[in-house]
């Protein structure tokens, strides 16, 4: 497998880049290449211009003056889990990051690519010289291998890291021809499998910010897979709990979920039910319940739906008991 | 009997300096003036008839430099076995009909992978569709789409039968009337590969001389240039397949691949040297893979636990072609009647032709489709019966002397001590006396067993090794053997050999290998033959070698031959070592005194002495082997009842393996196959849909990783030893043990939970799904 032809652009700077991006269709931004380059040797996409996102000036993770935790959106997946800034203000971010892929693909990953990752499916996810060779839906042809009567895609979003931002109350700081604008974590994400990001043409996400949070605090992060190592999630979940000063009783939870559907999810419904409620083995159970019955599922890479509704239960349960279990030591350490 | 020096030493890799420091030349290393890159175009039909292909437009792609399609070659059709009963049924590339999604239809050959896929993506195939048919029992109804007319010899109303293999023995009725419990299961084996790290890869240049020099990625050169030759139309003079390292096989690239033959055609066609390099994707989606299997098994019992007797129906699916398929159903018949005894016995089995593609020989080749369905039912039996796992396997091991039905023997045979030393070892029997109802709590654990025999050496094409030993003129050696060293540590086995039949210390034997044109013939490195075959080729040579020495060195020393010890490049008179002769100058003395003998030994070896061929396939008549290695295996597990997960804690093996030349290589081998028969049991599948392979790489096709890897513990169980200057009959390891540790964790998983699978792989979602059942 060799990647096609393309040129390469190094922008020094932001604008220069967004006015590369905008000055043509065919060009895709490279930060880590770690999603992208795969694709272009699939030949799911061959653009004919990268632009390289490892010129533009970068910053470690800061705090500021409202403490609010500002991330440079091209820092790399192993930055994250060694910052301290990260570790201390969203350590949830530290945790997700520490379970994608392998140390290598850590390396070279970085936090704005794996949040605008695309859409895996087993059947998209190869070439198509002698196998599928009739386009589907995403390939820009009429027919889903995976549902052949549907007029939909059910590619999956995979990324392991949307969902904590989603738990963080995260946004991000997009940069495009029309300047610069922040938005909601959650406004990135259409929900179709088909473009599974909101971002126009020109938008390029410099900054990820995360405010800062009163209450006390739990993070859990379950990560369900095979081989523990280097796959994507059968389901993954990030669970952020902010409790009252008994470190006992929930004030606030957030609950996404990824790898299931065509963009992370929040589990609306399991969180308001926490929410004022003790955090007991009983009402955690309860709770996971809750988050499993109540999201879409898609049968996703040979895992049936049935199954991955259980292994949601199950996972939702593990982050929600690493939550308390965190909680816990704090409280044990009399923070 | 002089102290052994070299052999059942731990000696480290003879290949691992080269191998570890990046200077080992595999076949992706090799570049010649000139070389081109050479591609494939595959069918994107299961099943269709080729109506006509147009290579114009691709012929005037800049840079392409040949296009070649069926039409080009000579038609001679090649297959994995080509007997009189089961001739060749594969082109080399597609002629009237393509059978399976991947099948090779034309190549190209171009300056550079743009411009060959290029060219092949402006090749015009028109075919017509045929209907398909993917599961071998739906392919073996009358109706279903014809593949290959079926086997004439087959006379039962079934269709797309490529072989069919019938055995037995007693009186199987007779037997189920005499047995006081009989039950019948049935076993699926899933569709695994084989996962070598090195793509196949082969690269051909066709000289000015008429010579076609070919390197490529295989098991052995020898059959390599027996099928290139006949399908190219070339004397095997004109054909040289010479030595590049291997990393790694495992069965898959024993016979003639079409990209080796589309490699040398197409250096035929442009005198210039060509490369083909299969993608991971085309060796996920197109090459062959193992052997699926369903395995129907009937067992009747005494009381005791005393098999009386034993029906199987075992179906494979073999895939576009016959490949190995009229094989495995074979051989699996074999792994079921080695480890037990079974007075009244009947077989049959089928091998199915289906739009999938070709399957190969996979490591086990059938053993551990079979073992995992004897043993696994074995327990269930024993359960039945209320008898231990242990004991009903002692009851039925076979003993050394044994006969095997087929007239082999199995000469000194340690099942039962493995059997027994391992029950002590893992102390199974309290561990396997914990009722399910003390296990509590999310993660239970249990333990299983599981026996295995496996044999080594059997005939197949080329039969026999020959090995050369040539005395240098400096008194070091070298030695001159066809055997290729695939990194399961071929070469420094040979070379422990000879030094220790020489003793020459292991750095002073130089090896020159797997050259068709250079080397002698050799068995090649499949079927397990390798350390028994070409070891006893290479020890005659040695031996041949040490009398000429010793011819010599009594002359020159006025003694009695037998008075003579050799040691440390050495000949000495025994109590006298001050009279002494260096090789170096016996081997000069030879010159001197015996017309120029430069001392030249040469050995050869073959598994069956007075067997002029290999038993039948389609009625096992013959003998296999003189060599039947045993193995007792027990799986600890620990299962996450919410999950559905299975952890392997640990991997006992004990084995008989004869005795270990190289202890280290015996134990790398068990911890290899524990964790390939791992892969088997949790994660690796192949998932096919209508003939397409859904997870065509490393990322979806599961292989375990360090983090999945289990605790491996050995117990040698040594039933035969190595003297100098005599016969060895050591035993296989390299296959054997993948097979009886896959029954020994689905018996462990039933411990535990109280789940019995009958289908692999084992995955979280079947576990949930009987967890479910039980509640």
């Amino acid at each position: 497998m060799y990647l096609p032809k393309f040129t390469l652009e190094s922008p020094r700077s932001i604008e220069e880049a967004v006015s590369l991006l905008g000055s043509g269709e065919q060009t895709k931004l490279l930060s880590g290449g770690t999603d992208l380059f795969p694709r272009m040797k699939y030949k799911l996409c061959s653009p004919g211009v990268l632009i390289s996102l490892k010129g533009l000036p970068s910053f470690p993770p800061q705090i500021d003056e409202e403490r609010k935790l500002i991330i440079d959106a091209n820092i790399s997946l192993t930055a994250i889990t060694l910052s301290p800034e990260i570790l201390e203000k969203a350590p949830l971010l530290a945790l997700a990051a520490q379970k994608v892929a392998t140390r290598e693909i850590r390396n070279m990953g970085t936090l704005g690519g794996n949040i605008c990752q695309e859409t895996r499916c087993l059947y998209l996810n190869q070439t198509h010289t002698f196998q599928f060779t009739e386009p589907c839906l995403k390939r820009g042809g009429k027919e889903c291998y995976f549902a052949p009567k549907g007029k939909k895609c059910w590619a999956t979003f995979m990324s392991d890291i949307a969902p904590t931002l989603f738990c963080l109350n995260a946004s991000v700081i997009v940069a495009g021809l029309d300047g610069e604008q922040q938005i909601k974590i959650e406004e990135i994400y259409t929900n179709d499998s088909l473009k599974p990001l909101s971002l126009k043409p020109d938008q390029i996400i410099t900054k990820i910010i995360v405010p800062k949070t009163q209450s006390p605090s739990g993070n859990g992060f379950a990560k369900f897979t095979v081989r523990k190592t280097i796959e994507f999630a059968i389901v993954n979940v990030g669970v952020f709990l902010e409790t009252e000063k008994d470190l006992k009783t929930c004030k606030k939870a957030r609950i996404a979920v990824g790898a299931v559907s065509e963009g992370p999810q929040r589990a609306l419904e399991a969180e308001d039910w926490l929410a004022g409620k003790s955090l007991s083995k009983e009402n955690i159970n309860k709770v996971s319940q809750k988050a499993a019955s109540s999201l879409k599922i898609i049968p996703h890479h040979g895992y049936s739906k049935k199954y991955l509704t259980e292994c949601l239960k199950i996972q939702s349960k593990q982050a929600l008991n690493d939550a308390v279990e965190g909680l816990a030591d704090q409280s044990n350490r009399g923070r | 009997m002089s102290e052994l020096d070299y052999v059942g030493k731990r000696i480290l890799r003879k290949d691992g300096p080269d191998k570890v420091t990046g200077k080992a030349i595999y076949t992706v290393d090799i570049q010649l003036k000139g070389q081109l890159v050479g591609r494939i175009l595959r069918s994107p039909h299961a099943h269709a008839r080729i109506l006509d292909i147009d290579i114009s437009l691709a012929l005037e792609v800049p840079g392409v430099k040949a296009v070649i399609t069926g039409k080009d070659t000579l038609g001679i059709k090649h297959g994995f076995v080509e007997t009189p009963r089961y001739p060749a049924d594969q082109y080399p590339l597609a002629m009237d009909k393509v059978r399976f999604i991947g099948e090779e239809v034309a190549a190209v050959a171009a300056t550079d992978v743009y411009a060959a896929d290029k060219a092949l993506s402006l090749i015009k195939v028109t075919y017509e569709s045929l209907p398909a048919v993917f599961d071998p029992e739906e392919a073996m109804i009358p109706g279903a789409p014809e593949i290959h007319p079926s086997h004439p010899k087959v006379k039962e109303d079934l269709v797309n039968i490529g072989g069919k293999t019938a055995s037995g023995w007693g009186d199987v009725e007779a037997g189920f009337q005499e047995a006081d419990y009989v039950r019948e299961d049935r076993f699926e084996s899933h569709l695994r590969t084989h996962g070598f790290l090195e793509p196949h890869a082969t690269v051909a240049s066709f000289e000015a001389d008429g010579k076609l020099n070919v390197w490529t990625s295989s098991q052995g050169p020898f059959i390599k240039r027996a099928k290139l030759a006949k399908t190219l139309g070339l004397p095997q003079s004109s054909v040289r397949v010479k030595k590049a390292y291997v990393g790694g096989a495992f069965g898959g690239k024993i016979d003639l691949y079409t990209h080796e033959f589309c490699a040398a055609l197409l250096s035929m066609k442009t005198s210039r040297p060509v490369e083909i390099i299969a993608t991971r994707e085309e060796i996920f989606t197109a090459y062959r893979h193992g052997q699926p299997m369903i395995v129907t098994v009937k067992t009747g019992v005494k009381k005791d636990g005393t098999i009386v007797a034993q029906e199987f129906k075992t179906i494979n699916n073999s895939g576009g072609y016959r490949g190995s398929g009229v094989v495995v159903i074979f051989l699996v018949w074999g792994f079921a009647m080695a480890p037990y005894r079974i007075p009244n016995m009947k077989y049959k089995g089928y091998s199915v032709y289906t739009n999938n593609p070709i399957r190969s020989p996979q490591r086990g080749h059938g053993a551990p489709q079979m073992r995992f369905a004897v043993e696994s039912q074995l327990d269930m039996i024993a359960a039945e019966l209320g008898i231990s796992p242990i004991d009903i396997r002692l009851k039925n091991a076979r003993v050394s002397g044994e006969m095997l039905p087929n007239g082999d023997n199995v000469h000194n045979c340690g099942l039962k001590d493995c059997v027994l030393d391992i029950a002590k070892h893992t102390d199974f029997t309290a561990k396997f006396g914990i009722s399910r109802t003390e296990k509590q709590g999310r993660y239970r654990k249990g333990i299983g067993i599981g026996v295995s025999a496996y044999f080594g050496g059997s005939l197949i094409y080329p039969n026999s090794s020959s090995v050369i030993v040539k005395m240098n003129d400096d008194g070091s050696v070298s030695l001159l053997t066809g055997s290729l060293d695939i990194g399961q540590g071929s070469e420094t086995i040979l070379c422990q050999i000879v030094a220790e039949e020489l003793k020459i210390p292991i750095e002073e034997v130089q090896v020159f290998a797997a050259d068709t044109e250079t080397t002698p013939v050799d068995i090649g490195v499949w079927i397990s033959g390798n350390a028994y075959v070409t070891g006893n080729a290479a020890r005659e040579a040695a031996g041949d070698v040490r009398r000429k020495l010793m011819t010599i060195a009594a002359e020159e020393l006025n003694a009695d031959i037998e008075n003579l010890i050799f040691q440390n490049k050495r000949v000495y008179i025994s109590g006298q070592p001050e009279r002494s002769l260096s090789y170096e100058e016996l081997v000069a003395l030879s010159i001197q005194k015996h017309r120029g003998d430069s001392v030249i030994g040469n050995g050869h070896w073959r598994t069956m002495r007075d067997e002029p061929f290999h038993p039948s396939l389609a009625t096992t008549k013959g003998r296999w082997t003189e060599n039947y290695a045993f193995d007792a295996q027990t799986a600890e597990v620990e299962v996450d009842t919410e999950t559905g997960n299975v952890r392997l804690l640990k991997a006992v093996t004990a084995h008989d393996c004869g005795f270990p030349i190289n202890p280290l290589q015996v134990e790398g081998q068990i911890d290899g196959q524990v964790s390939m028969a791992l892969g088997h049991a949790f994660m690796e599948e192949i998932m096919m849909e209508k003939g397409r392979t859904l997870n065509p790489s490393w990322l979806d096709y599961r292989m375990p990783s360090i983090c999945n890897i289990a605790d491996s513990e050995h117990i040698d169980v040594i039933t035969e030893r190595y003297q100098v200057g005599k016969p060895y009959r050591t035993k296989e390891v390299g296959e054997g043990y993948v097979s009886a540790i896959l029954a020994a964790i689905a018996n462990a998983i039933y411990n535990a939970v109280g789940v019995r699978l009958f289908s692999t792989p084992f995955t979280p979602e079947k576990i949930l799904k009987g967890l479910e059942k039980i509640k």
